[in-house]
């Protein structure tokens, strides 16, 4: 993936990654909001996902 | 032979004459023609009408020779013409058009000797129907295709005017064909040259060498000429919306066809940087229009693409490019290569590959006749139904599908460049929605049914069934039953639970290969929590953070390790000191998507990271190895930290087999491995253990899994003789140990990795994530139940791997391999490598295994490795690694006879062994670098009186005032013509020929003195040689 404009995107499980800024989202996923170079996106996913379990085994898990 | 004039020959004659005799006998640059000629009563009239455009056309009666060094036309004053006859209308018409086309082929191929006028041939064939046809097939050196306009109307005028009974009109002739050369040499030498070239080498400046367009086939050292033609027909209401197109952007249609042409190339070679050779008719004058002769000059088309530009803005550029060329046109192409390539490359054509025409005709006269000249040539032709595009091919390099593909893609192109220019060159399709389907979809099929379980629990089930049956034999042959072990198991859990281990925890495991590993691996499953290996061979430094990083709640580890582990650890449990029941608490339930181990893997930079490893994926993949390759015993012989080790363990214990455990050095002593072995009907290797262990194998092994590295196919070939069903599995380890699997046949051409694996999808696609088609390279992306959670406490980099599956399930991820890789036409892949490892050697993209594949070809090299280093002689490249000690230069040799120029080793270093990770993949970075001292550019003197001699004729020559042994003849200004001098002045001193081909291959003066040596031997000599050994 080139250097150019991403979202942080996120998928059910509440897991994150980032896109495409001016490309649709992949089935799925929702932007969480925020937008900026690869590098800023990443810097900003590392600091809220912070708990990296899928959603579902999460709340399976009881927390 | 009398009344023979001579004249200077043109440049474009010494182009041709000299590619004539480095590829003798080869009809790549014959021109031919078929021309339908009514049916008149006078038998001989053609001929007669022939005769008379020979006595009108000089160049009818020319031919090429060389006097003093210099390329001369030879003119006969007369030539004597007969036109034989084919009488074909007594066959059926079927059989008389497969004869015609038998006789026209057998016409085009057969060779013209260039000094013997005519370089032409023709034939009249009488056909069924009244259908009178004339083959006519003449070599390029005195024709091109404005010259096959002029003759088809000459001869209908000739005709026409007999038939009507009055003098034929035909243009004036006001000069002949060696006027026109005598001008050009004129011409171009008042400057007019010298100011065009420095044009040129401004533009073509750091052109890369090569386009890099994916072949089917590697480029043989040597360009061969064989090639076929592919037809696509563009409907006139598409090529008038092109030529609208066109016109709103002050455009022509050849600029838009350019243009498109380029965004294919572009896409499908993944550069930037695109030139593409194109014929301009070079008649300047007026008065040379009616003339015959090759007028003909080649053009490069060079275009910056780069910044993903609009198809309009793409085609601005493109329109740029050929004005500023046609400004600049009247350089010989031949002079435009020597003054930017002068090193001659004999395995690709120079400056450019990908050749396009726009025909100024509407019938395309030319008939296929199996050769090319270039790797691709598009001719397009202008037809009342719209556009026909010839795309004539190299048949070594491509396969028809792929030049269908090609070509089915352009017209992609040129349909949505025709309803929205303003579509970016990455939005461009290369696919039909079929073929993407089929790719997304279709390849990606792999549903298959997988339980629902954790891997203890199925180990579990399996005990349930066959309690008795052995489940692990150690390699000292002690043996726990499936009930035993899965009671050790239980006890174990709950010990550990007990110290505090829970659902997700982790737990280092330091042990060796035994069944208390084993029982060791299962017990931290079964209490919830996930394994992280460590491999006490590692370094102090690496077990230290790998314990810290992963967090590990607790080491499991026996006395004997104890003082290997870094003083910095949690808190450890000695399994040697454990007694045998000591039960807990209740055990946790886990699921599928719960961990069951992290492993470490290494990166090309950066920390170790650790994969997070569910239940899942290893149930699947295990599920998918009983079902397609059988369950049964299994060697355990790899590492615990290299993950492929699970597959190992798992393949028998969820299927009833025995874990045959190897015992710990097995790997590096290979007679260990044969015992181990005979029990076990799956083993499964790394390429880099398989090649030392393959002798000491037991024949008849039912199954053979290799992976984690590229496998030679002369390995594969050895493996061959021990078993029956080889696998070469793929996959990272961030998508669960393997993700594709191929099937390897006896005598595979190339080594695949087959296709995805169950409920495993598999994509390849170019640098924004879009998919590429068949055949062309792009990053290997894997998605399906295999993915992992991602790296342990690195969100960023894992939302940088694992990105949203845009083409699968809703909400999917794809991990991103960073492997290179292309699909089959058959569905399957072949990996082609790291995306960082991608060398280029001035543009040429380098397959480091094909180098090392035909290195280890020579008798005297047993393995073979290349590497790309920074500190290879002369900065960034290839370095070859050889088991084995032989001279360099033999080996450069064995190379260049085999490999392009690009492809050699700038250094070679004899190794005893290869360095080998704990995981049993090759070490690369522990590989020695190469000795320092580049001995290229140094003058190194010549040895024996030959190379003295040859030295001296090339300094005389090339004007120099002295020429060392290593000297490159090209390299120092050599060209064409100069070295039909230097082969004159060879024989004169040494009486030996040397054949033109020879000073391509021999370019040193070492080299060639030895060409001498070798071509001036006769069997007479051979024979003493011969017996003076004896």
């Amino acid at each position: 993936m080139r250097d150019g404009q991403y979202k942080v995107v996120v998928n059910d499980e509440e897991q994150y990654s980032i896109w495409f800024a001016e490309r649709p989202l992949p089935q799925g996923w929702r932007e969480s909001g925020f937008e900026g170079a690869k590098q800023s996106c990443l810097d900003h996913i590392e600091q809220v996902w912070t708990d990296m379990r899928p959603r579902s085994l999460r709340e399976a898990m009881g927390q | 032979m009398t009344g023979t004039y001579v004249f200077p020959a043109s440049f474009a004659q010494e182009r041709l004459w000299f590619l004539a005799q480095l590829d003798p006998g080869a009809p790549t640059y014959h021109i031919n023609a078929m021309m339908h000629l009514p049916e008149r009563t006078d038998p001989d009239r053609y001929e007669r009408i022939l005769g008379e455009l020979v006595q009108r056309h000089e160049t009818l009666r020319t031919g090429l020779a060389v006097e003093g060094g210099n390329l001369v036309q030879i003119v006969q004053v007369e030539l004597p013409v007969t036109l034989p006859t084919t009488d074909l209308r007594d066959l059926p018409p079927e059989e008389a058009e497969r004869e015609f086309g038998a006789l026209a082929r057998e016409m085009a191929r057969l060779p013209f000797a260039l000094d013997r006028p005519p370089l032409w041939r023709a034939r009249l064939v009488r056909m069924p129907d009244a259908d009178q046809r004339l083959i006519f097939v003449v070599h390029h050196a005195v024709f091109d295709a404005r010259s096959a306009t002029n003759l088809g109307q000459e001869i209908r005028e000739l005709d026409a005017a007999i038939e009507e009974g009055r003098p034929a009109r035909l243009p004036e002739l006001p000069v002949q064909y060696a006027d026109y050369a005598a001008w050009q040499r004129e011409h171009l030498g008042q400057g007019v040259l010298a100011a065009q070239l420095a044009h040129w080498r401004d533009r073509l400046a750091g052109l890369p060498a090569d386009l890099g367009l994916p072949t089917d086939r590697p480029r043989p050292s040597v360009r061969g000429h064989a090639g076929a033609e592919h037809h696509l027909e563009l409907p006139a209401a598409l090529v008038d919306e092109l030529e609208a197109l066109a016109m709103r952007r002050g455009a022509t249609l050849f600029m838009v066809l350019l243009a498109a042409l380029k965004a294919l190339l572009s896409r499908y070679a993944g550069q930037e940087d695109v030139a593409v050779g194109t014929p301009v008719a070079g008649r300047d004058l007026p008065e040379f229009e009616p003339v015959l002769g090759v007028f003909i000059n080649t053009l490069v088309l060079r275009s910056d693409l780069s910044g993903d530009p609009s198809f309009g803005a793409l085609l601005d550029r493109v329109r740029e490019t050929v004005l500023d060329a046609l400004d600049h046109a009247e350089v010989p192409f031949d002079r435009l290569v020597e003054a930017l390539q002068p090193v001659r490359d004999t395995s690709r054509t120079p400056l450019f590959q990908v050749g396009f025409n726009l025909l100024p005709m509407s019938a395309r006269g030319q008939f296929p006749n199996g050769t090319a000249q270039l790797d691709l040539n598009l001719d397009v032709v202008r037809t009342a139904e719209g556009a026909g595009v010839y795309f004539e091919y190299s048949t070594d390099l491509f396969d028809a599908g792929t030049i269908e593909r090609l070509a089915g893609a352009y017209r992609l192109i040129l349909e949505a460049v025709a309803a929205d220019s303003g579509a970016r060159l990455s939005e461009l399709p290369l696919m039909t929605p079929a073929q993407r389907s089929e790719l997304l979809a279709g390849w990606n099929d792999t549903a298959a049914p997988y339980p629902e379980r954790t891997l203890h629990e199925l180990v579990a089930e399996q005990a349930a069934r066959t309690p008795g049956a052995v489940a692990v034999r150690g390699p000292d042959g002690e043996e726990l039953t499936y009930a035993e072990l899965v009671a050790r198991t239980e006890a174990l859990a709950g010990r550990l639970v007990a110290e505090g281990v829970r659902a997700e925890s982790r737990v280092a495991l330091c042990l060796p290969r035994g069944v208390r590993q084993v029982v060791a691996l299962l017990g931290v499953l079964r209490s919830g929590a996930c394994y992280v290996p460590l491999d006490a061979a590692y370094p102090a430094e690496r077990l230290a953070y790998l314990l810290a990083d992963s967090g590990a709640a607790l080491l499991l580890t026996d006395s004997a390790h104890l003082d290997r582990l870094p003083a910095e650890r949690p808190p450890e449990l000695l399994l040697d000191q454990v007694s045998g029941s000591e039960g807990g608490g209740p055990l946790p339930s886990v699921g599928p998507d719960h961990l069951a181990y992290t492993i470490y893997t290494s990166g090309s930079t950066g920390r170790p990271k650790g994969v997070q490893v569910p239940h899942r994926g290893v149930v699947n993949l295990v599920t998918d190895v009983i079902r397609r390759l059988g369950g049964g015993s299994a060697l355990f012989m790899t590492s615990l930290s290299f993950d492929i080790a699970a597959l190992e363990i798992f393949t028998p214990l969820l299927s009833g087999g025995t874990l045959v455990i190897a015992p710990e050095d097995a790997a590096r002593t290979p007679k260990e491995i044969r015992r181990a072995a005979e029990d076990a009907d799956l083993v499964q290797l790394t390429p880099s253990v398989a090649s030392v262990a393959v002798d000491q194998l037991p024949s008849g092994l039912p199954r053979v899994i290799l992976g984690g590295e590229p496998l030679p196919l002369d390995l594969a070939a050895r493996v061959l003789t021990v078993t029956d069903e080889l696998w070469n599995f793929y996959g990272p380890t961030e998508t669960t140990i393997w993700s594709t699997a191929y099937r390897v046949p006896d005598s595979p051409a190339t080594m695949l990795i087959g296709g995805p694996v169950a409920n495993t999808t598999a994509y390849v696609v170019d640098g924004d994530l879009r998919p590429v088609p068949v055949g062309v390279p792009g990053e290997l992306l894997l998605g399906g139940a295999g993915v992992t959670r991602g790296y342990h406490g690195r969100s960023a980099l894992t939302a940088e791997r694992f990105v949203p599956d845009p083409f699968g399930s809703p909400g999917g991820r794809l991990y991103r391999t960073g492997d290179l890789a292309r699909w089959w036409p058959d569905g399957r892949l072949e990996c082609l490598g790291r995306l960082d490892d991608q060398v280029k050697v001035r543009g040429v993209r380098i397959e480091l295994d094909e180098v090392a594949a035909v290195l280890g070809e020579h008798p005297s090299v047993r393995r073979a490795v290349i590497a790309v280093r920074d500190d290879a002689p002369g900065g960034r490249g290839l370095v070859a690694y050889t088991i084995g000690a032989t001279d360099e230069r033999e080996l450069r040799a064995h190379l260049r006879a085999r490999l392009p120029e690009a492809m050699i080793p700038t250094a070679f270093v004899t190794v005893t062994d290869f360095p080998v990770l704990p995981s049993g993949k090759l070490n690369r970075a522990a590989l020695p670098a190469p000795r320092t001292g580049d001995t290229t550019a140094a003058y190194v003197p010549p040895r024996t009186p030959m190379e003295e001699g040859i030295a001296t004729i090339w300094a005389e020559l090339l004007s120099r005032e002295r020429v060392g042994m290593t000297d490159d003849f090209f390299a120092l200004g050599g060209h064409s013509l100069l070295v039909v001098r230097l082969i004159g002045r060879i024989d004169e001193e040494f009486g030996v020929e040397l054949p033109l081909r020879r000073c391509f291959d021999a370019t040193t003066v070492e080299e060639q003195a030895l060409a001498v040596l070798e071509e001036g031997l006769t069997d007479a000599d051979l024979l003493e040689l011969l017996e003076g050994e004896q």
